[in-house]
């Protein structure tokens, strides 16, 4: 009996210790476990004062502070999300998806390649013919050739692994799917890598795309890389340094991006993968060859041309904006914006132009790139309008076999349809930009109330935020609302800026008068004094605001 | 700070028990009231002046009540009543009162709507009102004597245990124990305190929780997009969430309170497989049906006067049981509903479920009982009366919510352990589970497995909030 006692004692202390392990590897950090992956905030221990207190802020934040913070607890998240991932399918990453036979996705990748977030041909064939009108613009002017890259989307390449309930059989059109179209069509430099990776699919020796990664795999991305640097030299007529393929390594540790959304699921153990493939590489080069100056604009796929030193070797100047928003890799070594650039600098500085995206990003792409160059590059002033929307019609095969058409039913001339195509999309024009910026919001919530993948994806991010789902539309309204229109309404890059000094001189008859005067006397373009002036006045309004 | 928290499982309470238990005798309640003072400070810093005032002015209030007798003693008992009352009027009720009325204003076009500042709800106050008005009545009757010590009644009070979510502990359940309980302090009682705090934080966590988050999901969808048979499986998954949630909180605070020799009533008794609502609520929130029964029902008369009143008081009680919950018109329907049927039962359900069989009745009382929690869990009533359209529209052309495997088999483990007490194998594995001396092989098998659980459930409450993005977004 006495024993019987004594045992239980030594269970129940035994308890009571476990109970106590986590304060002990607090203190003592007697075990030691791998850091959590990803990206995820933060909260700061919270300082003890009698206000916080008061108002329980102290008591809320210390909880979280705790939680995030105790001893062991990456051994708890990660046991819990092991648990969950090897019973259940359940990843404990924001969006990830659990695929047949563990195939890993982010779920925004399966719904843009089901059509889920197509944006609609309108918004679509308006950026790709400003597009082919900037291709043109840039090539005529200042022999830029811009290439679009549509890099490969983890849902196109590997269909067979998507989840039942995402109904893959009831695909519909994708931004993909009418991108990669319309663009051939228009004419525009592209290379399509969704296409091209899933032609020889089945007749690589290893995978073009990595089975828990978010990104094409190393050997795909040089394989892509090698195949850009082909059309560059195709398009420029130069000979650019040599890649050089030096066999294989097959490693047992995963590099670079082969293994993203595997490390951010934060699990006790690796998820079983393909044998990886890394090429060795080199590079040759000599006097003979040319390497271009070449500006990066897109999403994180182009990054890994970096892990092979592809733009460092290839190019000079290898700039890359992120998303359009970042500048990273620049010469100085100091992270910029983009807003902070001259932007019409920046382009003419460059002889190529690469605009990449992966498929679940062509629903914003590129970035907003087409509306800051075209705000540049199009023609300003009384007639501008017509001129560009001209130009934009003209460019387009199928818009003017549309017009001819009309043109035939209606007995008028091309000419006259055309006119009055462009008088209406002016009118349009004219009535869209009466719109204030509180009335594009709501035009983008009820967009997003009356379209059932978006509602429920609205649902799903109010539910994790904590907040009612209104204010989250609304949130998403603006946000939406900054993505179409805030690239040159929000954020005016500085060559905006000059070019709004140039728009106000050229729409001013008295002021043109004084600048043609000037350009005879200075002997130099109509064009070149009007940028001077511009230039003066934009610094003078400088001065005036810093004082 | 609740109970399913980190900090409260790993700071807290092993802190306190080793305090606790390395103390003399003398200090024991001492360390337990401090403890359950710092308790509730933590989840309502202001709120603990009040409940520590009204303690003392109570204390005395029932002191002196005690000393008198006659109309001297039932009025100090009603000003201690009012008195307590009126602090549940005020922090609970006031915010729907104000609401009400300006609903009314504004409706009729009577007057401006009156300017209020929303008053915060203190935690657990429903349950130490009552709590409060127990001691004050069983005194009153002369049940137990009162407290000598100011410190032993604030004990009773505040203690941490049942302190937010119960169950009602009585005065005179309890008042023997906070004077002496050193015959309840044994290892026995630690052990099994112990292993019913661990089952009782798995049931909240593993699947109350589980269940919860489906739920929610379900419940935040336009109505419109819900068919029949998903409105069904969410108010199904409800039932199940709002049982394991209550009581595995209930098993959490027994649990506890047998580990520091205190012996609290149970609250539940498996009640979803009882046949009739009147059986329901001899198996669900036992203690508050027990609570109710003696201070409200008993003295409006309870079952010794005329059917209409006895109806009129079954009524009553229930419809201020749904009020007590929380102020919102939906409880008082819920409690009103309930007491519609309990009311039905004593005119003719009885007989019929005698007459229709156990299985039937268990199944039509459990579908009676889950048409009620789409009152409970709705916020607006209009939300309800939606949702149970929903339920009966027979309608089935909308698209299907996505839940996964372990949702189903979550509900499944649930649906499987609340209806095992049917079968008198079931029930009596319950029995020796919870009360049952332990060989030392069972013991290690026990230990292990609450080990094993304590750990899933830690897991679980540390990831909770934890979803991170792969990288970041613009």
């Amino acid at each position: 009996m006495k024993q019987q006692v004594n045992f239980k004692k030594v269970i129940f202390a035994f308890l009571i210790i476990i109970l106590l392990i986590p304060f002990t590897q607090d203190f003592f950090h007697l075990f030691e476990f791998s850091p959590l992956n990803g990206v995820f905030s933060k909260t700061e221990k919270p300082k003890l004062t009698l206000d916080e207190w008061s108002s329980g802020s102290f008591q809320t934040k210390y909880e979280e502070y705790l939680e995030q913070n105790i001893g062991l607890r990456n051994l708890f998240v990660r046991a819990n999300n092991q648990l969950d991932f090897s019973l259940f399918n359940i990843a404990h990453s924001a969006g990830v998806v659990v695929g047949k036979n563990d195939f890993l996705y982010e779920e925004q990748y399966i719904n843009s390649y089901l059509g889920r977030d197509f944006v609609g041909e309108d918004v679509l064939n308006s950026r790709l013919r400003k597009l082919k009108f900037i291709q043109d613009t840039l090539k005529q002017k200042s022999n830029i050739d811009l290439i679009l890259i549509l890099a490969p989307g983890k849902a196109s390449f590997y269909p067979e692994y998507i989840p039942d309930r995402y109904n893959p059989e009831k695909k519909t059109i994708s931004n993909y799917d009418f991108i990669s179209k319309r663009a051939q069509i228009l004419g525009l430099n592209i290379l399509d890598f969704n296409k091209y990776f899933l032609n020889i699919k089945n007749t690589t020796k290893y995978p073009l795309y990595p089975k828990c990664s978010i990104h094409w795999s190393t050997y795909g991305s040089m394989i892509a890389a090698d195949s850009i640097v082909r059309y560059i030299e195709k398009l420029r007529n130069i000979d650019m340094p040599d890649i050089l393929w030096n066999g294989f390594e097959f490693s047992d540790t995963i590099r670079n991006t082969d293994y993203d959304i595997g490390e951010g699921m934060n699990l006790l153990w690796e998820i079983s993968y393909p044998r990886m493939a890394y090429p060795r590489i080199s590079f040759k080069s000599d006097s003979s060859k040319t390497k271009p100056v070449v500006l990066g604009i897109g999403d994180s796929f182009y990054k890994n041309f970096y892990y092979d030193d592809i733009p460092q070797n290839l190019f000079i100047q290898n700039g890359f904006w992120y998303y359009n928003k970042e500048v990273e890799n620049s010469n100085d070594g100091v992270t910029k914006q983009v807003k902070q650039l001259n932007y019409r600098e920046e382009i003419e500085k460059q002889n190529v132009i690469i605009l990449i995206a992966s498929e679940t990003n062509l629903w914003r792409f590129p970035f907003g790139f087409t509306e800051n160059a075209y705000d540049l590059y199009s023609y300003s002033g009384a007639d501008g309008k017509m001129k560009n929307y001209r130009k934009l019609i003209l460019l387009d095969p199928d818009w003017c076999r549309k017009l001819q058409k009309r043109s035939e039913e209606n007995h008028k001339t091309f000419e006259t349809i055309l006119n009055q195509e462009i008088e209406s999309l002016i009118a349009n024009e004219n009535e869209f930009n009466k719109k204030t910026e509180k009335d594009l919001v709501e035009m983008f919530e009820k967009k997003i109330y009356f379209n059932e993948f978006l509602l429920s994806e609205e649902i799903k991010k109010a539910k994790q935020k904590g907040i009612k789902l209104e204010e989250c539309i609304k949130i998403d309204g603006k946000w939406l609302f900054d993505n179409e229109f805030g690239f040159v309404k929000n954020e005016p890059t500085i060559g905006h800026e000059l070019k709004y000094y140039e728009d106000q001189i050229k729409n001013n008859p008295e002021l043109m008068k004084a600048v043609e005067k000037k350009a005879k006397d200075n002997k130099i373009s109509i064009a070149e004094m009007i940028r001077r002036d511009a230039s003066w006045l934009l610094e003078d309004a400088k001065k005036k605001s810093n004082n | 700070m609740i109970f399913s928290s980190t900090l409260f499982i790993f700071y807290f309470f092993p802190f306190f028990l080793l305090i606790y238990y390395l103390a003399e005798v003398r200090y024991k309640n001492d360390i337990a009231l401090l403890a359950s003072i710092f308790f509730f400070s933590w989840g309502a810093p202001l709120f603990i002046y009040v409940v520590l005032g009204s303690i003392i002015i109570d204390f005395f209030l029932i002191q002196w009540m005690n000393q008198t007798e006659g109309q001297k003693r039932k009025v100090l008992l009603s000003i201690s009543i009012v008195f307590n009352l009126g602090l549940l009027l005020y922090f609970k009720y006031f915010n729907f009162f104000v609401s009400n009325i300006n609903d009314v204003l504004t409706s009729w076009n009577l007057a401006p709507p009156i300017q209020w500042a929303n008053i915060a709800l203190p935690v657990g106050i429903s349950f130490f009102t009552f709590k409060k008005l127990s001691y004050s009545i069983d005194v009153f009757r002369k049940t137990h004597l009162p407290f000598v010590k100011l410190r032993q009644y604030a004990l009773f009070i505040i203690l941490f245990p049942e302190l937010v979510a119960g169950p009602i502990v009585r005065f005179n359940d309890i008042a023997n124990q906070i004077i002496d309980r050193r015959s309840e302090e044994n290892i026995n009682n630690k052990l099994m305190g112990f292993f019913r705090f661990i089952i009782g934080l798995a049931k909240k966590v593993l699947i109350a929780n589980v269940l919860g988050k489906e739920v929610d999901y379900l419940f935040s969808l336009p109505i419109e997009t819900i068919s029949t048979s998903y409105a069904w499986l969410g108010i199904i998954a409800y039932s199940f969430q709002i049982y394991y949630d209550f009581s595995g909180y209930s098993d959490m605070a027994i649990g506890i309170a047998r580990m520091i020799g205190f012996k609290f009533p149970e609250n539940f008794d498996n009640p979803y497989i009882s046949q009739n609502i009147t059986e329901f609520w001899r198996r669900w929130h036992i203690t508050l049906g027990k609570w109710m029964r003696d201070y409200l029902y008993i003295p409006l008369g309870g079952n010794k006067v005329s059917a209409k009143r006895v109806y009129f008081n079954l009524w009553v009680v229930f419809l201020l049981s749904g009020l007590w919950h929380g102020a919102s018109w939906n409880f008082v329907i819920w409690g009103a509903y309930h007491g519609l049927f309990l009311i039905m039962d004593r005119l003719f359900l009885l007989k019929v479920y005698s007459k229709i069989g156990t299985f039937a009745s268990i199944i039509i009382t459990y579908v009676i009982v889950i048409v009620g929690w789409v009152f409970f869990r709705s916020e607006e009533l209009s939300d309800a009366t939606s949702y149970l359209s929903r339920m009966f529209s027979f309608s089935f052309h909308s698209a299907s919510p996505f839940f996964g495997v372990k949702f189903y088999l979550i509900l499944s483990i649930g649906i499987f352990f609340a209806f095992s007490g049917i079968t008198s194998l079931g029930h009596r594995i319950q029995q020796k589970f919870l009360n049952a001396e332990y060989s030392s092989f069972a013991l290690i098998m026990m230990s292990l497995i609450t080990f094993l659980a304590l750990f899933i459930s830690e897991c679980s409450i540390n990831s909770s909030g934890f979803n991170p993005f792969i990288y970041f977004r613009f």
